[in-house]
């Protein structure tokens, strides 16, 4: 432990190969990698990029079709790659060890906390007393800020938030004090205002037990808040790494200037003119779950509290805010797929809980949606042709102009007529979005729904999905309810913004104002957890921008 | 990963005839399936004898030359018997999955679009379950009296709650889907809703499901037979045939042997079917394939 | 806790007065009188009337229901138009036999067959998990009558190791009892094996994919630990859900098994009361037997609310 800053995993020439009938492919190629003791490493790359697998490959840990096919993974001075089971057993855990993204399924459901953590000291020492291990559990538990640590241990993993289960888990990583912690995207399924914490518990501890950290992620605000060194992935390659100060600052491969670049910066729009009448206009919306299962106690969720705001025609409203805030629940409110318990919502200037029969096909008609998960929004049997004229034949419009109507539609989305067609799954994410937004234009609505319609996406395309919504609100003029979780992304599209917390709006205003002069704490935590912070944004990237 | 199986899935004709190809158990199945019908449906013709013709000479013959499978102790040709027993067997197994299969269908869907209906017809599910089908077959058909179509209600009945259980929970699972929110939000009447974006999510799990029910029919129809409440003597199934040679099992156990051999040989085949349908229609477990 | 337990009691009611309903239903919507039907064959004409007028036969259907129905709930399921006995003392006198045989082969069932399938599952696609699934798909599908005459055939008669039929209670005699158990008992138990071994291996499987079994075999040390700490704990659920469900099949292979192998239990008054059309005794058993079915898995619910930390609050 005395060079302190010396190499702990050397990876050189590794590659990794997908056996496939018949086949075989590359899906990592040749990669280089160093990591530091009390540094962390971040590997960056877009879905399919194999930053996952080469974590996996360290760990050998491969789902099951996939092998190691060359190369050296020195781990602390062991080769990984050519480990035997009998090392596996021995590495695993006390040399290297392992923090996932999924906090919410990382821990067996049916033991408790504190046997999972203690199950790393049992594996590996098993001299240790039971009551130096609950001692040892407990100091754990304490170490990554959990609070009534004895509680905790007892505890079972559904009792746990998704914040404190990640906690668990890197917890238990570092029962050993091991040389490497490798965590795949640990803070993605995560609040912002969590990840903040969990990224400088990560920094904090791996000081304290002199490991080294190597970080995967698909998120350039991530590396800006906390990579000492960063290494940019593409198909299966390493294309460009070194300290993440100088990439951020000078990159020199097209691959990470474009990843940068993609990645929504701070952009204020211009104000529009205030409107004489609102599109839509809600009062004082009450909406509250109640589960009353098998369970003795009847839980309630106040999803929406006196929940008011409007959206004039043409613009585009944000709405942001973490999990659990309601924002979804004001979609569906508005979508009626849900009926508030109090409260008005007049649109299109009719209150729309009275609306029956024709006024309801026609309000429907007018307000459509897009979904989060471009892989669940389109019928998987249906042809794409069907999707886009479905909705308009059902309310009306001859076979001939709905067809006219959606050829019209995809030309406008980017996508060729031939896509008519075809089957969802032969279009990749970002073309699937784009379908979407074609089914939701064919009905011609005034307002479009749009629930964390990007947030499935990776940045490029992102950007890319950012800039259609834009010109085609420009063309076709339909004003916007944008739900999103990400601040940088609302600040792109948005003229105005509600942010929502635990089902009540704590802010409204021009989106320009609420992010440079907050007017509630929330809003000021939630601008603060931005991976990257609001500065890394402003000067590096968006000077380049015209 | 573009060209590893892409998570949605081509149309169910397609994946099933690349299935064929790539498992050749299946093929296997199919196969004898196809020659199992066959032999039933041209038994007249490759059997050659009346299935009903008694001889008293010739009872408890061995299987050789002149009685391919050996006689029963009305000395009736046991091949005949069996290729004849076929037809009424395999009619009996399609007609009782298919009846189970389009009730079970109706009720699922139906619970799984109405609250009301789900509480009032899930509980009448739960009630069926709760009475051994053996005993609900038997009673009924004892009750009715043996016919063609007594011992297809019999036998699906008790098949009814499965397949309403199975159609129900898909119907719950993909009416959350975001699509049939986009289908609702575009004002598409509700049965078109239904029609088009939820059942046939419902067909891949239905046809395992069906292939499964069919080999149960069979075998229920067989242990009817065998418990002396199933066809008569006169209209041979495989259950009956079996059931006549039990009595004599020790002195001529080929009387059991053949028609139990072309039972097994075609259940299993269906079954086999049904895994391999299963194998690669269930998306869940075809994801587990595909490393991600 | 308590309040889950009686509302899974009450859950039960409403299933149980479904059997009942379909079983009253059963006889009064099927052809012929019923007063003949549970009069049996021999009876006299004055016998069918007093039959007539003790079923209220004369009355509307839902009089005659609720009649019946109390009747039942209380107890009286009447007398056997073979014997004359009681129904309930008939049933009485014949469950020690069924008991041990259906206790024996969940026994052995679960013992052989939850290993086998966790194993499968754990070797997927291996030459272990082929043969697992091989033996399961050939015992789901080979009819039981047909595994016990040829088990008969093989160990019985040819080798002349075991008993060929009969019952021995283990209370007179238990080494013969045992010896007379075996052959049923494995006819019974390798369909119920084939399906649990299919359950378990494929509800481990979906286990061994989950998310948590990752960071298991990130935690090092012998990986066979995963298999039995993490996977099967969780797939004990689905398990014994259908070990549950099962019950039903088992009853039925019960019905036949003792039937091959002449074992004066429910399964054969089952068949002789079908065979010799004697109604009131069927009539008893499909109840007695949906009644442990409701009971057994009642057993099982709960003790997932006991058990299953997840349901909790």
């Amino acid at each position: 432990m005395t060079s302190s800053t010396a190499s702990i995993l050397e990876i050189s020439g590794l590659s990794v190969a997908l056996d496939l009938p018949g086949t075989v492919r590359r899906v990592v190629t040749d990669v280089a990698l160093t990591v530091h003791r009390r540094k962390i490493t971040c590997l960056i790359g877009e879905s399919g990029s194999g930053k996952s697998v080469t974590s996996s490959a360290i760990m050998q840990l491969l789902p099951s079709g996939l092998r190691i096919d060359g190369g050296r993974v020195l781990l602390d001075g062991h080769d990984m790659a050519s480990a035997t089971p009998e090392d596996l057993a021995t590495l695993r855990g006390r040399v290297v060890s392992m923090v996932f993204q999924e906090p919410l399924t990382a821990l067996n459901p049916v033991m408790r906390v504190g046997t999972q953590i203690g199950e790393m000291l049992a594996i590996h020492r098993p001299e240790m007393s039971a009551r130096a291990r609950e001692a040892r559990i407990l100091e754990l538990l304490g170490d990554v800020h959990l609070p009534d640590p004895p509680q905790i241990m007892r505890a079972f993993p559904h009792q746990l938030s998704g914040g404190q289960r990640q906690r668990v888990v890197i917890a238990m990583a570092l029962a050993l004090e091991p040389a490497l912690i490798i965590a795949d995207e640990p803070t993605t399924a995560l609040d912002v205002t969590t990840q903040a914490q969990i990224l400088h518990l990560f920094r904090e501890l791996m000081t304290r037990h002199d490991s080294g950290v190597l970080l995967i992620t698909h998120d350039f605000g991530v590396v800006a808040e906390v990579a000492d060194f960063v290494y940019v992935m593409q198909n299966g390659r390493v294309v460009e790494h070194g300290a993440a100060d100088a990439v951020l600052e000078r990159a020199e491969h097209p691959y990470t200037k474009s990843l940068i670049a993609a990645v929504p910066g701070f952009r204020f729009r211009p104000e529009l003119p205030v409107a004489d009448t609102a599109l839509v206009r809600a009062e004082g919306l009450d909406l509250t779950y109640v589960t009353r299962s098998f369970t003795s106690a009847k839980r309630e969720i106040k999803a929406l509290d006196q929940v008011s705001f409007h959206i004039d025609p043409g613009e585009t409203l944000g709405v942001v805010g973490e999990s659990g805030s309601g924002k979804s629940t004001l979609a569906k409110v508005l979508m009626l797929f849900e009926k508030p318990d109090a409260g008005t919502m007049t649109v299109f200037g009719r209150e729309i809980g009275s609306l029956r029969g024709k006024a309801l096909n026609d309000y429907r008609a007018g307000v459509q949606m897009v979904f989060q998960d471009p892989f669940k929004s389109l019928n998987p049997r249906r042809r794409v042709g069907h999707s886009l004229t479905e909705g308009p034949m059902a309310n009306g419009v001859s076979r001939s102009e709905a067809l006219a109507r959606a050829l019209d539609l995809l030309d406008r989305v980017g996508l060729p007529a031939e896509a008519m067609g075809r089957f969802p799954h032969e279009f990749s994410g970002g073309q699937r979005q784009r379908i979407c937004i074609a089914r939701a234009l064919a009905m011609k609505p005034r307002i479009v729904v749009a629930d964390e319609a990007v947030s499935a996406l990776d940045v490029s395309v992102q950007a890319q999905v950012l800039e259609l919504f834009e010109t085609l609100k420009r063309e076709l003029g339909f004003a916007m309810l944008f739900i999103t979780h990400d601040l940088r992304v609302a600040s792109n599209i948005c003229d105005r913004l509600i942010v929502m917390h635990r089902g009540r709006v704590v802010e409204t205003g021009l989106t320009r104002d609420v992010f440079t002069n907050p007017g509630h704490a929330y809003t000021e935590e939630l601008i603060r957890a931005i991976p990257g912070g609001l500065a890394m944004r402003t000067q590096g990237v968006l000077a380049e921008q015209p | 990963m573009t060209h590893i199986e892409t998570p949605s899935r081509p149309p169910l004709l397609r994946r099933l005839a690349s299935g064929a190809v790539r498992q050749p158990t299946m093929s296997i199945a199919v196969l004898v399936l196809v020659l199992v019908v066959l032999s039933a449906m041209f038994a007249g013709l490759i059997a050659g004898t009346d299935p009903l013709s008694i001889s008293p000479r010739d009872r408890y013959t061995a299987p050789g030359a002149e009685f391919l499978f050996g006689s029963d102790q009305y000395g009736r040709d046991i091949f005949a018997r069996v290729l004849h027993g076929g037809q009424i067997s395999l009619a009996v197994g399609v007609l009782a999955a298919s009846l189970a299969a389009v009730i079970g269908t109706l009720a699922g869907l139906l619970a799984g679009s109405f609250r009301i209906v789900d509480a009032i017809l899930m509980r009448v599910m739960d009630g069926l379950m709760a009475i051994p089908n053996i005993l609900l077959a038997v009673a009924i058909v004892s009750l009715v009296g043996p016919s063609l179509l007594s011992i297809v209600v019999a036998i699906c009945i008790p098949e009814i709650p499965r397949v309403a259980r199975l159609i129900r929970a898909m119907v719950l699972t993909l009416r959350e889907e975001p699509y049939v929110f986009a289908a609702i939000s575009m004002s598409i009447p509700r049965w078109k809703v239904v029609l088009r974006h939820i059942l046939p999510g419902c067909l891949a799990p239905l046809a395992v499901q069906f292939s499964y029910m069919f080999a149960a029919a069979i075998l229920t129809e067989a242990v009817l037979g065998f418990l002396g409440v199933g066809f008569p003597s006169e209209i041979p199934s495989w259950g009956n045939v079996i059931a006549d040679g039990k009595s004599a099992f020790q002195r001529a156990p080929w009387c059991i042997l053949f028609p139990g051999l072309f039972l097994s040989v075609t259940v299993l085949a269906v079954n086999v079917l049904g895994d391999s349908l299963r194998d690669r229609l269930d998306p869940r477990l075809a994801a587990r394939r595909r490393p991600s | 806790m308590i309040r889950l337990i009686v509302l899974r009691l009450l859950a039960a009611v409403p299933v149980m007065l479904v059997v009942a309903t379909f079983v009253f239903l059963l006889l009064r919507l099927s052809p012929g009188d019923p007063a003949l039907v549970v009069a049996g064959e021999q009876a006299t004409p004055e016998q069918v009337e007093q039959i007539r007028r003790d079923l209220g036969l004369d009355r509307s259907l839902p009089v005659q229901y609720v009649t019946w129905l109390s009747q039942m709930a209380q107890g009286n399921f009447g007398a056997s138009t073979l014997s004359g006995q009681p129904v309930l003392d008939l049933i009485a006198d014949r469950v020690e036999p069924t008991l041990v045989l259906a206790l024996v082969t969940i026994v052995v069932t679960v013992v052989i067959a939850v290993p086998l399938g966790a194993i499968a599952a754990w070797h997927h696609d291996g030459w272990r998990d082929r043969m697992v699934m091989t033996l399961a798909v050939v015992g789901f599908s080979v009819p039981s009558f047909v595994i016990g005459y040829t088990l008969m055939q093989l160990l019985a008669l040819k080798a002349n190791l075991l008993p060929v039929q009969g019952y021995i209670s283990p209370f007179d005699d238990p080494l013969q009892s045992l010896k007379h158990l075996v052959l049923p008992a494995a006819t019974l138990a390798i369909v119920f094996m084939a399906l649990i071994s299919r359950v378990t291996r494929a509800s481990t499987l979906e286990i061994l994919g989950e998310d948590f079994i990752r960071t298991a075999r990130a935690k090092g040390g012998n990986e066979n630990r995963i298999l039995w700490k993490h996977a099967l704990p969780n797939a004990a659920v689905p398990v014994v859900t259908v070990i549950g469900l099962g019950i039903a099949s088992l009853i039925s292979g019960v019905v036949v098994t003792e039937s091959v192998f002449n074992i004066p239990g429910l399964g054969r008054l089952t068949i002789d009361a079908i065979l010799g059309r004697d109604y009131p005794v069927v009539q008893g058993l499909i109840l007695v037997f949906s009644l442990t079915y409701v009971f057994i898995n009642l057993l099982i619910d709960i003790t997932y609310l006991i058990v299953d930390p997840r349901i909790r609050y």
